[in-house]
């Protein structure tokens, strides 16, 4: 039965869900650029009847217009690109170390060859003897000083991770909270877009640092796993947060994870945190282990050839760098070796102490030693040793760059996709928002109607 | 498909981003003249120039180790030449004293003057060179031949290394050319005996000293010869060590430098570029119902 009331019911349902619509393209519009925010779409759906033929629209809140499958890609590509990009940028300093310059170690290896050879033309001389310590020296200092740019590096990343480690804990405790704040505004069936976003935001900021899945419950709460099984966040809104753990030994930090009561060491394998991992352990690590080895090798085959020889005074078998003890830290420790050290007599040129000061014989010796394999295991010079390690870091380091930009690519690819789902076209949103306006304009317009039928039957009576 | 306006800013700024990171390392390149400016750019070649640099190091020290052992081998040389001057001096002197019209008291007066140019010869035999005894073999800080003239060095000649693995002996051996060891004329005994021959008159001494001196004399021009030739290594050497110099240094720049016509044309093209990506996101949000 439809009563004329009934028209201006409908005109008052139109009207409300028009501006609920309106309001919903102003918010599309507006949000253009907030970040992580996902465009609304307005529910207007008709009000059926009885009494037929219906009571006019009515909006039924707003729904968030998202792809699932782009957004879980989106979580795998940003873990990606945390990788490579942390990785990347954990090397840099191998590039920046390594750049040839003036005061390199192959500078130095060659000047310290120069001094040997001037030495050998001048043995007796004490400016040629000055030289050779002040060389020895300075291959020393410029060793130390690698090694300790390359500790530092380390040490930075150790930070970086704890750091890391702090942010994602600090978004997991979000994440579960939200989790319940949206399930308790979703009762009444309404989405809460605003707490989501914010949601999917965290997961995402997560996902930059470390791998995670998202598996959402029907009741809008959310299961945060990491490596896809190592629950982070359970769908009770428990955290279970990542621990970071100091080797007082090494100075490195772990990450364990809190499993059944009992603590598990993690291995990452994506994300900021996976990628600062795989630079420390791999490419940094193995330029600091070749740079060690190098100087092992070389103050052991300098050592070896001077101790064979007799120096100003008459005396020999001195060491010219303090012996390495064992490879890990012979770079750190390169030093010259206290009986040398401030006494350039006992720089050994001669072979034998009666032959003083013009024997040569060891000062050619230790000069040819620039010629001679005894770097990596014999197969090169100590030059060609230098020029292997600087080679192998470098390739690292492109390596790292162009899986950065490939990932970044893949983000940016992936990131483009999802805009175009569930970005915000401000024209769009325009039209829209004239199409709502359209509609309460025509609202009005009905209520200005059964206004008038009213009128007209009002009239009658008279 | 949609196109958020967030996306297409978004396109627009790592667009950019990426250009200007292009057009800076062209600049840097243009600036620098260095095609490789870290060693991730190029790891092969960066790695390759290191050992060429260090090549054309070494190359430079064995140049200047040439230079050291030129100046030493010259001093020998100059030192032989004026012995073998002397000697032949002595050896006219002897013929002289040789001849049945020489009196006993002018034999008297060579023997005085054969006994100078053998203190010459002698301090001679003791040459220093930039505070060593080029005579002296390895003990070369004292003269090696006593106011008797017996030899007091050792029997080696210093070494140099002047190119990667040959070595030149900077000299000859002092007790070979003048003190007769290995099957020679002893220098000293012999002139000192001719003197001695000289003051008592003892012509067939002095007669005999002729075949002495001309051994002595030949011993000594070949000692020259020998040395003539390590002055023909070095040379040979010294060229060797330069091709070495120059063949690294093209290579290092072959393999990092910047060829300064590419490096210009590359500059222009990241810069053009880079002012139309800049020109076209001027545009932007170009046309639009907000504005319209």
């Amino acid at each position: 039965m439809s009563t004329l009331f009934g028209i201006l019911s409908v005109g008052r349902n139109g009207m409300m869900a028009h501006q609920v619509a309106s309001q919903t393209a102003s918010h599309n519009a507006t949000n253009a650029s907030s970040l992580g925010y996902t465009r609304r779409m307005a529910n207007l759906e008709s009000i059926d009847g009885p009494p037929q033929p219906g009571l006019g629209s009515r909006a039924k809140g707003a729904r968030r217009v998202i792809d699932p499958f782009l957004e879980r890609r989106l979580l795998g590509a940003r873990s990606s690109a945390g990788e490579s990009r942390a990785r990347a940028s954990s090397l840099n300093v191998l590039d920046e170390v390594f750049t040839d310059s003036d005061a390199d170690i192959g500078a130095a290896l060659d000047a310290l060859t120069r001094a040997f050879g001037d030495l050998s033309v001048n043995p007796g001389d004490p400016t040629a003897r000055e030289q050779v310590l002040a060389r020895a020296q300075s291959l020393g200092d410029v060793f130390r000083q690698t090694a300790e740019d390359l500790d530092g590096a380390r040490g930075e990343i150790n930070e970086r991770i704890a750091f890391e480690v702090g942010q994602v804990n600090e978004r997991l405790y979000q994440i579960a909270d939200l989790g319940e704040q949206i399930a308790k505004a979703e009762l009444d069936g309404q989405e809460a877009g605003n707490l989501r976003d914010r949601r999917d935001q965290l997961v995402r900021e997560v996902a930059d640092r470390v791998p995670v899945k998202a598996i959402e419950e029907d009741d809008g709460t959310l299961n945060l796993l990491l490596d896809g099984s190592r629950v982070l966040v359970g769908p009770d809104g428990e955290v279970n947060e990542l621990l970071s753990a100091l080797d007082p030994g090494t100075g490195d930090v772990s990450i364990q994870h809190r499993e059944a009561g009992a603590l598990v060491d993690l291995s990452l394998a994506g994300g900021s945190i996976g990628g600062m991992f795989a630079a420390r352990d791999g490419a940094l690590r193995d330029a600091q282990s070749a740079l060690d080895q190098l100087a092992y090798d070389i103050a052991t085959a300098y050592n070896t050839t001077h101790r064979s020889g007799i120096g100003l005074d008459g005396l020999g078998g001195r060491d010219l760098f303090v012996p390495p003890g064992a490879v890990p830290g012979a770079a750190m420790n390169l030093d010259l070796s206290a009986a040398i050290a401030g006494n350039p007599d006992a720089v050994a040129a001669a072979a034998d102490a009666l032959m003083l000061p013009g024997d040569n014989r060891v000062a050619l010796d230790l000069t040819n030693l620039a010629e001679q394999d005894l770097a990596l295991g014999g197969t090169a010079t100590a030059v060609e040793g230098y020029a292997a390690l600087v080679g192998e870091a470098a390739t690292k380091v492109q390596q790292a760059t162009l899986r950065q930009e490939g990932a970044d690519a893949a983000v940016e690819q992936v990131e483009a996709l999802r805009q175009g789902v569930s970005g915000v076209s401000v024209d769009e949103a325009m039209v829209d928002l004239m199409q709502f306006q359209r509609g309460f304009q025509a609202s009005l317009k009905v209520i200005q109607t059964a206004d008038e039928m009213l009128g007209d039957i009002m009239r009658l009576k008279r | 498909m949609r196109v958020s306006d967030k996306g297409t800013f978004e396109l627009h700024r790592a667009n950019l981003a990426r250009l200007k990171s292009a057009w800076t390392s062209a600049q840097e390149r243009a600036a620098t003249g260095r095609q490789v400016t870290k060693p991730s750019e190029d790891p092969l070649a960066m790695s390759q120039a290191l050992r060429e640099r260090s090549k054309s190091a070494r190359a430079d020290a064995y140049a200047r180790g040439i230079d050291m052992g030129n100046h030493r081998l010259d001093a020998a040389d100059r030192s032989l030449a004026d012995v073998a001057e002397a000697l032949r001096r002595i050896r006219d002197l002897t013929v002289q004293a040789a001849s049945d019209t020489v009196t006993a008291r002018e034999r008297a007066d060579i023997a005085v003057e054969v006994r100078s140019l053998r203190d010459t010869v002698h301090s001679l035999a003791n040459t220093e060179a930039a505070g060593s005894y080029v005579f002296a073999g390895y003990p070369d800080d004292a003269p090696p031949f006593d106011a008797a003239g017996v030899f007091g060095g050792s029997s080696d000649v210093p070494e140099l290394e002047v190119s990667p693995g040959v070595r030149v002996a900077l000299g000859v051996r002092g007790d070979e050319v003048f003190s007769g060891a290995g099957g020679g004329v002893d220098v000293f005994a012999s002139l000192d005996a001719l003197a001695t021959a000289l003051e008592t008159d003892d012509v067939p001494t002095i007669r005999a000293s002729l075949d002495t001196l001309d051994a002595a004399h030949g011993q000594v021009v070949h000692a020259r010869g020998e040395i003539g030739a390590r002055q023909n290594q070095l040379e040979v050497s010294q060229s060797v060590v330069g091709r070495m110099k120059d063949r690294a240094e093209v290579r290092q720049s072959e393999l990092v430098g910047a060829d300064p016509v590419d490096a210009y044309l590359e500059l222009e093209q990241a810069q053009g570029a880079y002012q139309a990506a800049v020109k076209i996101a001027a545009q932007l949000p170009g046309p639009s119902l907000v504005n319209g």
